[in-house]
């Protein structure tokens, strides 16, 4: 096996694939990139066994052939190189020549045939999502995913398709069990089973989509394949083992009736919000809300250091009513709203408070109280 | 005593790790018993009253204490259990005042300044507290009484074995004169040493020097040597002695390869851990493992959560993507998880799921609390067995 690529393309190739190798060395071959000199260009290939990625980059193939090699220390290696053409070339028992202006690495690989199974995803069908919406879909629900562990099932965002008011729409939901966030937008094509179910993405092939979303403008394909969530995008392939589990039911979180409904500047709430937190407690983060006619107080205090609060005008008009929140829950919301303004509607001081913006019917965050 | 006067006591329990083998242990009464490490290479932790006579003392090399009091019984260290008793102890201790400080599982301070109008004066609270807890518990426990902290310790030394000593202010010049320097609280022997140069033996013999000259001697603590020597001690008794983490470690009879018996292990501990945090009232926000290796050194590693945690199962899952990684193929002769930023669990949560596992927690600590640990365990840890500590405990055959 022997090709010539350019540096940039190289480096650029083996950029992407460093957030997918397994960092742990607990499988040596997991760390590699499999390197496939093939007819139409090179195809290079990463995977932890959750998620994996292959792409076709131009290169000029001399001998066809494949090898695995470290993706760190190749990646580092190819960083510095000091030409813009890299020439490489497997050697036997796996070892690699990389040469490059007057540098020349000689470094051992492992055999290609020891490298995992990527799907093959020519038997896989498609349907096309424009990669901008993916992406902003992506960016109003990632934040509320789990990073607890033991809550594997709610480690990722569950996709469905499902239809409402006649309409065929893709919803995504993400939760961690204390807030929980869901947008939907229409569907232009009809979608698969695994959709219609719903399934859920590991949070790992979440940041590779979004990473993929905001590359570019070309459209994103979205598939499944046994088990496998695939995305496509150029010549760019995404394979991401679906989280085995089951996704609470949500639809009985999102609270229906609320008496307590106030409109809130969208801008001073969140940054309100950012200077009350600074004083709230550094493991529990808890602010105080406080409605009453016309106005949103904040507060927050702490045992060791003072309190602080804040009062900001709200179109509001119903009793006085005190709830506790995370702070950090509510920024995150914030900070993904685009509108002027939001909506908070509570029921009491226990249950399930909702915001959503006024004027996007298509997003919401539900958010559990704190206790005072 | 004066109404604007304190009333501290110093209550500290009597050889309480060998007291408590002896209470679990009948055939130990009456009998020298020494708890502590190794016969050959291990050290006296604590040696009951009928193994003072022969000079054994606590901190001693076993080997030198065997030699003393060959007749010794010598048992392990259980310190699970002395926890257990002495969060009982601490219990009957908040009975009699709200200020209680810690010093150590077997000794506080308690200021009953506020208890005295309700409960009787300084000398019958002591009293009433040594009852309740040779009543409930069986163990002895000596008190000192007196004007502040300083002297309270100083006397409950002085009631030591199971009494009372009282300390009046009036008689608190004459108590103290004749007493070695060495008995100053905060005076090690580098100090004692420093004062006999100048001719300083007793407390007596150290009146004569002034502030500055204690000042020139010993820096800053110049001034409270000063006013110790003279009795006076005016520093509160501090119950914020705030916790900052809970933890358990667990030390294997032989050591562990296999990384699903550490993860069993590690279950156990995360219970016990989680547990601990409940019972408090709090959660914890980093999460730490600590491990060490057959060659003895030690590794830990440590996490974050998003939230408050007081349950095993984040704890234990965050630990189990980590172990392989950290025993790196070592034989591991101990396992301690420790859960730390410790704060009350506020966040309620979205889903009934969460609640349910909640409630079964508190149902789990209750069956522990009243029936042990044996009342109730993971089938997962049925005849988990291994552990130094629990062997000696009696908690481990397989049941």
């Amino acid at each position: 096996m022997q090709f010539s690529i350019e540096r940039e393309i190289f480096l650029k190739a083996l950029a992407r694939v460093q957030g997918i190798v397994e960092k742990r060395n607990t499988i040596p071959i997991l760390s590699n990139v499999l390197i496939d000199a093939a007819d139409d260009g090179l195809v290079i290939t990463a995977t932890d066994l959750e998620v994996g990625m292959r792409a076709t980059y131009p290169a000029e193939i001399r001998n066809g052939g494949k090898v695995t090699a470290n993706a760190k220390k190749l990646f580092e290696i190819i960083k510095e190189l000091p030409d813009d053409l890299v020439h490489f070339q497997s050697k036997e028992n796996c070892w690699i020549e990389i040469s490059c202006g007057k540098a020349l690495f000689n470094i051992v690989g492992l055999a290609a045939d020891e490298f995992p199974y990527f799907p093959e995803v020519e038997r896989c069908q498609f349907i096309d999502l424009p990669s901008s919406s993916v992406a902003t879909m992506l960016e109003k629900t990632a934040f509320s995913m789990s990073n607890d562990e033991s809550k594997y099932n709610l480690n990722g965002i569950f996709f469905q398709a499902l239809e409402t008011d006649g309409n065929l729409m893709l919803r995504l939901v993400a939760t961690d069990g204390h807030r929980l966030s869901l947008v939907e937008q229409p569907l232009e094509t009809p979608a698969g089973d695994e959709l219609l179910k719903g399934v859920i993405f590991p949070k790992k092939g979440v940041f590779e989509l979004r990473k993929i979303a905001d590359d570019g403008e070309a459209p994103i394909g979205l598939g499944f394949l046994e088990n496998n969530a695939i995305v496509r995008k150029d010549d760019t392939v995404i394979a991401m083992r679906l989280v085995d589990g089951e996704f609470p039911d949500y639809s009985r979180v999102i609270p229906q009736e609320q008496d307590i409904k106030a409109k809130i500047p969208r801008e001073q709430f969140f940054h309100a919000l950012k200077r009350m937190a600074i004083l709230s407690s550094e493991k529990s983060r808890g602010v105080k809300l406080t409605l009453t006619g016309g106005s949103l107080e904040i507060s927050s205090s702490n045992p060791d250091l003072g309190d602080a609060r804040e009062d900001l005008a709200a179109d509001y008009a119903g009793q006085d009513i005190a709830i506790g929140f995370n702070a950090r829950y509510l920024l995150d919301i914030l900070q993904v709203h685009k509108g002027e303004e939001v909506e908070l509607q509570i029921k009491d001081n226990m249950s399930p408070g909702m915001i959503r913006p006024v004027d996007d019917r298509h997003f919401l965050a539900v958010v559990m109280p704190m206790r005072l | 005593m004066a109404r604007d006067e304190r009333t501290i006591l110093h209550c500290d329990m009597d050889a309480f790790y060998a007291s408590v083998e002896q209470r679990d242990n009948p055939d130990l009464s009456g009998v020298p018993v020494l708890v502590g490490g190794d016969r050959k290479r291990g050290v006296v932790c604590a040696c009951s009253y009928e193994a003072r006579p022969f000079g054994v003392r606590s901190g001693m090399a076993m080997a030198r204490a065997l030699q003393l009091c060959p007749q010794a019984r010598v048992l392990p260290v259980r310190m699970e259990r002395y926890r257990q008793v002495s969060e009982r102890i601490f219990e009957i201790f908040h009975q009699y005042s709200d200020l209680v400080e810690p010093l150590s599982v077997d000794e506080a301070f308690i200021d009953v300044t506020a208890s005295r109008r309700l409960l009787g004066d300084g000398p019958e609270i002591a009293a009433s507290i040594r009852q309740t807890v040779r009543d409930e518990l069986d163990l002895p426990v000596s008190v000192g009484v007196a004007p502040n902290k300083f002297l309270a310790k100083l006397c409950s030394g002085e009631a030591k074995p199971d009494g009372i000593h009282v300390l009046e202010t009036g008689d608190v010049e004459g108590y103290l004169a004749p007493l070695p320097l060495g008995r100053i609280w905060g005076l090690g022997p580098r100090g004692v040493e420093k004062l006999r140069r100048h001719g300083c033996r007793t407390v007596a013999d150290a009146l004569r020097l002034t502030p500055d000259r204690l000042r020139a001697l010993f820096g800053v603590q110049g001034d409270r040597l000063y006013n110790l020597l003279r009795g006076q001690d005016d520093r509160p008794v501090d119950p914020g002695r705030e916790r900052k983490s809970v933890g358990a470690e667990e030390t294997f009879m032989t050591d562990l390869v296999d990384l699903q018996d550490l993860e069993r292990q590690l279950w156990r501990l995360a219970d016990q851990v989680s547990r601990r945090a409940r019972r408090l009232g709090l959660g914890g926000t980093v999460v730490t493992v600590k491990l060490k290796g057959a060659d003895r050194t030690v590794r830990t590693r440590s996490h974050s959560f998003s939230e408050v945690v007081d349950q095993a199962e984040p704890m234990v899952a965050w630990a189990q993507s980590q172990l392989a990684d950290l025993v790196g193929g070592q034989p591991v002769r101990l396992l301690g998880v420790y859960l730390a930023g410790l704060a009350p669990v506020s966040q309620l949560g979205l889903f009934a799921r969460d609640e349910r596992r909640r409630k079964l927690d508190r149902v789990r600590d209750s069956i522990r609390d009243r029936y042990g640990e044996r009342g109730l365990t993971r089938a997962s840890l049925i005849g988990l067995s291994g552990s130094v500590q629990r062997q000696a405990d009696g908690v481990e055959d397989g049941d």
